[in-house]
């Protein structure tokens, strides 16, 4: 009996055991979760809500911006230039770059071509600008070409004035002291120079050049003579 | 015998409580009703999310436009300034 007794003790707990695990929810739980999520429905909507009006106000803000391509262009109109000629620009610049730190000579062209650079409007672009004027120039000025002597035998009717002035010595016939200084020991006197004499002609600096090219510059012939008439 | 008798009474009683019990819940229309609640509630957080990243970006993306256009503001100053320094 008392094993009976027993069994029915262990089946009893066992069964309110189970019982208890998978018991449903009561009507007091489902009341609770009802309200619980209603509260949170009503969170959510609001905030949804809240959001959608802060995403139109978020897009109509984005529309009402300026655009970039429209600021870039006011930028290209300052310079009087096109996305393209500043992209053309951009590609002489790294191509003279690229020139002046190999030292590809002759150092005179690169420095034209600097020239020609810097004249340019788009080189005020910040993008340029320390490249241009202060960076490439210093680097062109660092750039020490090895001096080539170059020899001329004069030929009758030559003069230094216009030995200088040959395309193939200085272009430049204000330069001629540079001919005489180099050659002193031919020339006793500037004005008498004679045939089959050979010179020296040495490299200007770019102090000289730019000395003689300023004489070039601002040299005028002296007006015509004026005759006498009747 | 009595004894026996006992407790089938007890065993009784006791399917008599547990079913009782089972039987106070909620009915299955309820239960759908509240199933149907969580469903809103989870397709409302699942839609605020959403909502909440279209505005992260935006936000990211005004914010990079300004910058942009704050560059751009700055470059135009700069080169009006370079071109006064040029002369040009």
């Amino acid at each position: 009996m008392k094993i009976l007794k027993s069994i029915l003790m262990v089946v009893l707990f066992v069964s309110v055991n189970v019982l208890a695990q998978t018991k449903e929810m009561t009507k007091e739980e489902w009341q609770n979760e009802v309200n619980s999520l209603t509260q949170k429905k009503t969170t959510l909507t609001q905030e949804a809500s809240q959001l959608q009006n802060e995403i139109k106000e978020l897009k109509a803000k984005s529309l009402g911006l300026q655009s970039y391509e429209n600021c870039m262009d006011e930028l290209y109109a300052i310079i009087g230039a096109t996305k393209t000629d500043v992209d053309n620009y951009r590609a002489q610049v790294n191509a003279l770059a690229t020139k002046i730190d190999r030292q590809e000579g002759p150092k005179n062209d690169r420095a034209a071509e600097l020239k020609l650079l810097q004249d340019s409007k788009i080189s005020a672009l910040q993008e340029f600008y320390n490249k241009v004027h202060v960076e490439l120039p210093r680097k062109l000025e660092a750039w020490v070409e090895p001096v080539t002597e170059v020899n001329y035998t004069v030929v009758k009717g030559d003069c230094l004035w216009n030995i200088a002035k040959k395309s193939d010595i200085y272009s430049n016939p204000f330069a001629w002291p540079k001919i005489y200084n180099s050659n002193k020991d031919q020339i006793k006197n500037p004005n008498l120079i004679y045939p089959k004499q050979i010179f020296k002609i040495p490299n200007l600096t770019e102090e000289e050049k730019a000395k003689y090219d300023k004489l070039k510059s601002n040299f005028k012939p002296a007006p015509p003579k004026q005759t006498a008439t009747n | 015998m009595n004894k026996i008798r006992r407790f089938i009474q007890l065993g009784v009683m006791f399917l008599f409580v547990a079913g009782l019990v089972a039987c106070s819940g909620v009915s299955e229309e309820q239960l759908a009703s509240l199933d149907e609640m969580r469903a809103e509630v989870k397709e409302l957080e699942k839609s605020n999310n959403s909502l909440k990243s279209e505005k992260t970006k935006l936000e990211r993306e005004i914010a990079e436009k300004n910058s942009k256009l704050d560059q751009c503001e700055k470059e135009k100053a700069e080169t009006k300034a370079n071109l006064q320094k040029l002369g040009k």
